[in-house]
């Protein structure tokens, strides 16, 4: 996944686009660009690197340019990350950034070379460069129109010709917001980036163009009939999107959960009803009636998908599938099923994707998503929002906590409206649930002991997570965390899992985190790899008698029922791999490889 | 060039124990705002938004509620002071951050914007913001001359009407080279106010302000009630929740947004309730009671000139009077505090005191405890159904 921004005003366009591209570094940080006008030629500056690094080039060059500009920063996925790959591409006196992927690039490329084009780079993006230039007869919108047309795939694309008075830019199935200022229109990915510059935002929709001029925005459909402009204003601010104080943005957002996780539930719990007020976008009488939950999500989303697997099973007497997005088979999908999407960003390409092809089948749909206006909010018949505020760091913190919040949430409202729990077992889960947030605080402040444990094992070859039943999705995620941020190969378990095969892999001194604030069973595990040499770091609730006697190392957590504490052992992990990670010396909010929010299948 | 401010955010505030157990005195609230937050509020109100707060004890609760200060209207850079030696040390940690006047303020006092204007528009370099107090006891009391401070006398013991030191400075860069010089206090670190004794001696002129706003300090866990109270009383009324039909609210009372006031329930102001919580049926709060955010107040029960922090579960019939309640405790049915004259050992101290009971955070009770006049209990202790407590209940324990 990509960021692109552009500018068009009456100041210097090189320092605004290096500033909005900063804060679109999350969404890639390989390579990127920039390209102004200078006297009528187009000036491009590119190389692979951080943006930080591009700038000082920039500046080495004399700031070059005048009031008009765009830019990107870029996340490889075709093409190796080096200069000739990285974005603006240029084709005579057009130039382009461009977020997706063009799918019948090969079959584009192959034309246009034949038509006496030189390819410079290994990009899908390229072609669209070179179409625009083919197409170019002095009106930029006709040119940019006509050469989407011949495009298969995803796009946000921003578009300059060195003789042309304004900008044009575009999307399909990627995200771009325009923003307009006092003497300037701004346009960036996401809205935070825009913040420092307006508030006041128009968000593009599937398939439109835009004419950008300084004063001015034009929008159009492809067939050129205009739309109307409609100017949103933001009220929120940019304060969540820095560090205040901390290291890292991850250790910030981990910080952030009890507040995160009382937006989650505020105004939506009704002890005295025992009740959960949330629009399902369904009738009381069609939740009776569905046989089935699907749910389908990826990486860490999935995970708190595989809780909701015993959730909603419990709580409501729906079985549950769910899917990794990527390997879903809609085929599969029967009536009087629930789909259930879930992603943060609301912009997975794979989530989308499978979601569309689900609904298909007629049947309901409802995603949790963290992005308010976000793509799969348009999918879906409702949306349940997970209300945490911009996530930046690249490993999921405070949305998967909040996800999990959301699904109790939506399990109690299944539960009640199918009979399956009455008002007073749902109230006393309600009443468990406001005491959450206050308890994670708490999680929280076991920090030094688990930043001890943490460098402790910090040079572990690997790590193994053990948990079963609603832990089992946490060992899940507990490994991923490891594995994302501190580059450490971790495997998560069912307990149970662990004599068919990996116990081969436990070795001496082999760390074993063993979530076991949720029965006994896990004892026996945690014996049998402690017969093995490994060190368990057992994570167990406080006053457990048994535990201190089979385990190395034992982390308490205060008490409450086993689904809450999956959510504090969540903190656990993510404070352990952080932690590791920190002692590691590692790029924690960026690590390498990996982006935010993948809009790319 | 902006005035800047250092706000001294570090230490823990041991005389506030318990409640300091989990967050440091900055954050402890009174009239539904963390001292600190009234600080920052008084300093933006003066247009001072370049803020450095050196933070150290439990430095994470004090960064999650401020952030970076976009949310106050101001600009805030946090500075970290790892080992608690005093103030004079932590303000020579915030040395590279500024240049020209500056002010230094005490993040766990309740001040007012008016007081903050008294300082800036002191006449000299240097000055110290004063207050009128009729027990000057616990603090540091100015000799003035013709609006100079003569002395500093540290603690006079005996409690007497006077001038004291509300610790609020303004100060020109000179400070920072006297800071160096600051000898170790017999407490063992180094103090604030024993360089500005050093100033005072060396014939440097400091200017005394003696404010016409409202300053306010709690030394022990206790003396939040009256902060608290004072707080209250400078509040305008402001509804954003739900108050159904049937229930009653007099007076100045903020009911924030989510919340909502159930059929039947009283409020007398001045009164705070936070956003997000669910009170009543039934419910009575009376004057000077802030009710944080999220909590639950069973039917029946009534709160009356008392503290309760955010998160917190109180049960139905309950009671609770001139007492301090910690976040996300659970109080259960028909616990009753009790108010009136004790004597309370604190830091190795004995103290007269008037208070119900001091709850810190997490703590939990079930039904039909009494708790005595006097009473304070640790984070996390755990009150079985029955009982009744009195005296100093530890961290942690249970009481069965």
């Amino acid at each position: 996944m990509c960021g692109i921004v552009a500018y068009i005003g009456d100041e210097k366009a090189g320092p605004i686009l290096f500033d909005t591209l900063k804060r679109l570094e999350y969404r890639g940080y390989d390579s990127a660009g920039v390209a102004v006008t200078s006297c009528g030629e187009l000036e491009v500056i590119k190389s692979a690197g951080r943006i930080a690094d591009l700038e000082k080039i920039y500046i080495s060059l004399g700031a070059p340019g005048e009031s008009m500009g765009i830019g990107h920063t870029r996340w490889a996925t075709h093409g190796r990350p080096s200069d000739k790959n990285a974005h603006p591409h240029t084709s005579g006196e057009i130039a382009i950034v461009h977020n997706g992927i063009i799918e019948n690039y090969l079959e584009l490329r192959e034309l246009l070379t034949e038509m006496g084009y030189e390819f410079a780079s290994e990009t899908d993006s390229e072609v669209l460069a070179h179409l625009i230039n083919l197409y170019y007869k002095g009106d930029l919108t006709e040119a940019v129109t006509r050469a989407l047309e011949r495009v298969e795939g995803s796009y946000a694309v921003a578009v300059l010709a060195a003789s042309s008075p304004y900008l044009v830019c575009a999307r399909k199935d990627s995200p771009l917001v325009l923003g307009r200022g006092e003497h300037a229109t701004y346009v960036a990915s996401d809205v935070p980036a825009l913040l420092p510059y307006t508030r006041n935002v128009i968000r593009m929709r599937d398939g439109e163009i835009a004419r950008l001029y300084e004063d001015r925005v034009e929008l159009m459909d492809q067939a050129g009939h205009s739309h109307p402009v409609e100017v949103e204003r933001i009220t929120w601010d940019t304060d969540a999107a820095e560090k205040g104080g901390y290291p890292h943005f991850m250790l910030k957002e981990i910080h952030e959960q009890p507040r995160a996780l009382r937006e989650t539930i505020a105004g939506r719990v009704s002890e005295i009803d025992g009740d959960v007020r949330l629009a399902l976008a369904m009738s009381d009488k069609e939740m009776q009636s569905l046989e089935r939950v699907i749910i389908i999500a990826c990486g860490t989303s999935y995970h708190a998908g595989v809780l909701a697997r015993y959730l909603f099973t419990r709580a409501a007497g729906l079985p549950v599938d769910v899917e990794v997005a990527s390997e879903f088979q809609h085929l599969s999908v029967r009536p009087r099923s629930l789909l259930l999407g879930i992603t943060q960003s609301g912009e997975t390409a794979d989530t989308l994707l499978a979601l569309k092809k689900a609904r298909t089948c007629g049947v309901r749909s409802l995603a949790i998503t963290n992005v308010v206006g976000s793509t799969v909010t348009e999918l879906v018949e409702g949306t349940i929002y997970t209300r945490c505020g911009p996530e930046i760091g690249v490993a999921a913190t405070k949305t998967f906590t909040s996800q999990l919040v959301a699904l109790i949430l939506v399990a109690v409202r299944l539960g009640r409206a199918r009979g399956h729990l009455t008002p007073d077992q749902a109230r006393k889960m309600l009443i468990e649930l406001s005491r959450l947030p206050g308890l994670v605080q708490r999680v929280l402040e076991k920090r030094d002991q688990i930043k001890e444990i943490a460098e402790t094992y910090a040079g572990a070859a690997t790590y193994f997570f053990i948990g079963r039943d609603y832990l089992y999705p946490i060992s899940l995620e507990g490994a991923l965390k490891m594995k994302e941020i501190a580059y450490i190969p971790s495997e998560g378990y069912a307990g149970g899992e662990l004599k068919h095969g990996p116990l081969a892999l436990i070795t001496e001194r082999t760390p074993v985190v063993a979530l076991a604030t949720c029965g006994k069973k896990i004892q026996s595990n945690i014996k049998e790899v402690r017969a093995r040499g490994a060190e368990v770091i057992a994570i167990s609730t406080e006053g457990d008698p048994d535990i201190g006697k089979v385990a190395s190392v034992v982390i308490e957590l205060p008490e409450t029922r086993p689904v809450f504490s999956a959510v504090l052992c969540t903190v656990v992990v993510q404070l352990l791999a952080y932690y590791t990670a920190s002692k590691l010396g590692l790029s924690i909010d960026k690590p390498r490889n990996l982006a935010k929010c993948v809009t790319v299948e | 060039m902006d005035l800047k401010a250092v706000i001294l955010a570090a230490g823990e505030g041991r005389r506030c124990r318990p409640m300091t157990q989990t967050r440091s005195k900055v954050m402890l609230p009174v009239g539904n705002r963390p001292f600190m937050e009234h600080v920052i509020l008084a300093l933006a109100a003066n247009g001072v938004r370049d803020l450095y707060v050196v933070v150290g004890y439990q430095k994470e609760r004090v960064m999650d509620h401020f952030e970076d200060g976009v949310a106050y209207g101001v600009k805030i850079t946090y500075i970290e002071q790892n080992e608690l030696l005093g103030t004079a040390h932590a303000l020579r940690k915030a040395e590279p951050y500024v240049d020209g006047e500056f002010l230094v303020v005490n993040g766990d006092n309740l001040i007012d914007e008016r007081a903050i204007g008294e300082l800036i528009a002191a006449q000299g370099d240097n000055a110290i913001l004063a207050a009128l107090c009729e027990h000057t006891g616990d603090y540091g009391v100015l000799t003035v001359e013709q609006g100079r401070v003569k002395a500093i006398i540290e603690k006079p013991g005996r409690p007497c009407a006077g001038i004291l030191n509300t610790g609020a400075y303004k100060f020109s860069p000179v400070v920072f080279e006297r800071l160096q010089r600051t000898p170790i206090s017999e407490r063992g670190s180094y103090e604030l106010t024993e360089t500005v004794s050093h100033m005072i001696g060396e014939g440097l002129e400091i200017m005394a302000v003696i404010t016409k706003g409202v300053w306010a300090d709690a030394i022990f866990s206790w003396n939040l009630l009256n902060a608290n109270s004072l707080a209250l009383s400078l509040k305008d009324s402001k509804i954003s929740g739900e108050v159904e039909v049937g229930a009653r609210i007099r007076g100045a009372v903020e009911v924030g947004e989510g919340s909502i006031i159930r059929s039947g329930s009283y409020i007398v102001g001045p009164a705070s309730i936070g956003e997000d919580c669910d009170i009543g049926p039934n419910a009575v709060i009376l004057p000077s009671t802030s009710v944080g955010d999220a909590v639950r107040i069973g039917s029946n029960s009534e709160i009356r000139n008392s503290i309760v922090m955010s998160g917190s579960r109180i049960g139905s019939g309950t009671i609770i009077s001139d007492s301090v309640v910690g976040a996300s405790c659970v109080l259960g049915d028909h616990l009753v505090v009790e108010t009136g004259q004790s004597v309370v050992e604190i830091e190795e101290e004995l103290r007269r005191a008037e208070f119900g009971a001091i709850l810190a955070d997490d703590v939990t009770a079930g039904s039909r405890v009494l708790v005595h006049p006097g009473t304070v209990v640790g984070t996390g202790a755990r009150i079985g159904s029955g009982t009744a407590i009195r005296g100093w209940v530890e961290r942690e324990s249970r009481v069965m």
